[in-house]
């Protein structure tokens, strides 16, 4: 199956065509996250002319679907949605955090993501290891199904630095093994894991997630796994400041 | 040509398929009123995450009213500007990579020009079905009167060669709102007084039941291009006349009830309005409406045209399409407003200016993106 995986979520994005788990073109963002709804058709030729393909070829169109950048993730899932349309395809929306998840080989029992959601917080995603006793009430399964190492025990959150701290610190008092992860490039959540306990396993990010969003997505699509509008709207995770701050 | 247009310049998700610039197969608006009431007016963020929902099944339904598959279109038009970028994005995008992806023409359309091409679009529709309506020719003056815009337009247009069926239209921009736009200003004195939202529509129906000469705003005075509009003093006026009086308290109560009252009729909400109340958006709103009027005659008179084009929210105003009806036939010149329909944003304007744009050759790629300010025409005062 000839995937087309992409992720307008961070400036850290990028597009990939994959055929099964092999990679045929990727192409790394290089411009600000602001520019994709020019920047993710350019970085889309490029990846077709690499693999020298066509867009109609694809057969899987994976997108990230957040959380990260709002006008981003729109942008990803509007092209998205249309190309789906365009070519009567399937169309799988990816959660970053399940993406960062599925990316390098754990053995811990729980997985925790976490990405630099500005404002002094921190987008973080609980998984564990499918099979394993249930360590926390869980939550709907918004993007864990059968086959992964990992399914989501609960739906993301936004926590402030302090909060997500304890969450941690209470997670390895119960005696279960975790692993942190975070990308690369993103120091703020990095410089986390200076004031975490040491026993906790930590892992860097390199490069893009479209690979792994692929991968993702075609476990998704083998698995027969029901697409879901919720699916393909976006995952935010935070709320509008709107909402938040209404007072009736 | 059968042109997909896509319009989500604000708080409405909106496709059409129009044919040929004159037929309007289908348009379909799904508006997000519900979305923003609580608010008193367009939350930007709320705004585009709705565009989101709704921009593939908008485009499907109007594909499905108008008989047709996106494989059936010939071209497709967005509107890239002037609007809320979150939401211009979700439209555009949308439409540039299923035009980009099936080998479609592709073109922006600015917003503003799609509420002219309104009143072209529907003037011709109406002499085509053989109507008795007189032909909206050009050169013209144009009043683009919502929410978000108050601007008035000297619209031309140019013959291409003479075997081709085209028109280039020239806009030159003779004046614009300095600070709110009109139906921003109805918005905000209608939250202010706890009317309920769109503010617009509210004041036009309670305002018959008010005096009109109740409250004397005066005229609104202009420094420089007498053909720019300012309505954030009038609304700051209104301000004043209720703050710590009677108009507040009454104000305040009525946003309790609002707050128990499930969707009010305007007879329920009239009965919790005071006549003082009713007076002061009478007046209000005549203030508004003659200022609009009064600027762009003075603008028909300046460019020595005899049509007027009125477009966009505001547009539904009944006062304001009666004063104007009344004024031009005093002075010998032509009014034309679109339905309601087509005079609120909508997609089958955009399909329609996009039309006339790619039978000129214009065409959009890869490049194409969103404007939050994008200007029409060149300043011509």
């Amino acid at each position: 199956m000839l995937i087309l995986a992409f992720d307008t979520t961070s400036e850290k994005g990028g597009v990939g065509i994959f055929k099964n788990t092999e990679c045929l073109a990727a192409v790394p963002n290089q411009g600000p996250a602001n520019l994709y709804s020019i920047t993710l058709f350019e970085m889309v030729q490029q990846a077709l002319a690499q693999a020298r393909l066509e867009l109609r070829e694809i057969g899987l169109y994976a997108v990230a679907n957040g959380p990260g950048s709002f006008t981003g993730i729109r942008v990803g899932l509007a092209a998205a949605r249309a190309w789906g349309k365009a070519f009567e395809r399937p169309v799988r929306g990816v959660s970053v955090l399940a993406a960062l998840v599925n990316k390098p080989r754990l053995t811990s029992d729980w997985a925790f993501p976490i990405l630099d959601a500005r404002r002094g917080e921190f987008f973080l995603g609980c998984f564990r290891r499918a099979g394993s006793a249930d360590l926390r009430p869980s939550g709907p399964r918004l993007f864990g199904p059968a086959g992964h190492c990992y399914e989501a025990a609960d739906t993301g959150w936004v926590l402030r630095p302090e909060a997500l701290r304890s969450f941690l610190e209470e997670q390895l008092a119960s005696g279960a093994s975790a692993t942190c992860l975070v990308r690369a490039h993103d120091q703020a959540s990095q410089a986390l894991g200076e004031r975490l306990p040491p026993s906790l396993g930590w892992e860097r990010i390199e490069g893009t997630l479209t690979d792994s969003i692929a991968s993702v997505a075609q476990k998704e699509e083998q698995a027969g796994s029901p697409r879901s509008d919720s699916q393909l709207d976006a995952y935010y995770i935070r709320r509008p400041d709107a909402e938040v701050n209404w007072k009736d | 040509m059968l042109v997909l247009g896509i319009e989500s310049s604000c708080d409405e998700t909106a496709a059409a398929v129009v044919a040929d610039g004159e037929e309007i197969r289908s348009s379909v608006v799904a508006s997000q009123v519900l979305t923003h009431e609580k608010y008193g007016g367009v939350v930007p963020e709320l705004a585009s995450r709705e565009h989101l929902r709704k921009i593939q099944p908008v485009v499907e339904e109007a594909c499905r009213q108008a008989q047709v598959t996106i494989h059936d279109v010939d071209a497709i038009a967005v509107t890239e500007g002037p609007g809320l970028i979150g939401s211009l994005l979700v439209g555009l995008v949308y439409g540039k990579a299923l035009a980009l992806s099936l080998d479609k023409p592709l073109v922006g359309v600015n917003h503003l020009e799609g509420h002219i091409h309104a009143v072209w679009l529907e003037n011709k529709m109406a002499r085509i079905a053989g109507k008795p309506v007189a032909e909206a020719a050009l050169p013209a003056v144009a009043l683009v009167v919502s929410g978000g815009h108050t601007s008035l337009f000297l619209v031309e247009a140019s013959s291409h060669a003479a075997d081709h069926p085209g028109r280039v239209f020239t806009y030159s921009q003779l004046g614009r709102t300095r600070d709110d736009a009109a139906g921003e200003a109805f918005d905000k004195v209608a939250k202010l007084l706890a009317l309920g939202y769109p503010g617009g529509p509210i004041i036009d129906r309670l305002a018959p039941f008010g005096n009109p000469l109740a409250v004397d705003f005066g005229h609104i005075k202009m420094k420089g291009n007498p053909l720019d509009f300012s309505f954030s003093g009038l609304k700051t006026a209104v301000l004043y006349r209720v703050r710590g009086t009677e108009l507040a308290k009454e104000a305040g109560e009525r946003r309790a009830w609002r707050k128990t009252a499930d969707r009010p009729s305007d007879d329920d909400l009239r009965a919790h309005c005071a006549q003082a109340t009713l007076d002061l958006i009478a007046s209000f709103q005549k203030a508004v409406v003659q200022d609009l009027v009064e600027r762009t005659l003075a603008a028909a008179d300046a460019c020595h045209v005899d049509a007027i084009f009125v477009s966009g929210g505001v547009a539904c105003n009944s006062l304001l399409r009666q004063r104007f009806t009344e004024a031009t036939r005093r002075q010998g010149l032509q009014a034309f407003f679109p339905s309601p329909a087509l005079s609120t944003d909508n997609a089958a304007m955009i399909a329609a200016a996009g039309y006339y744009k790619l039978l000129a050759g214009e065409r959009a790629g890869v490049s194409l993106t969103a404007h939050a300010s994008f200007p029409l025409g060149a300043n011509r005062m």
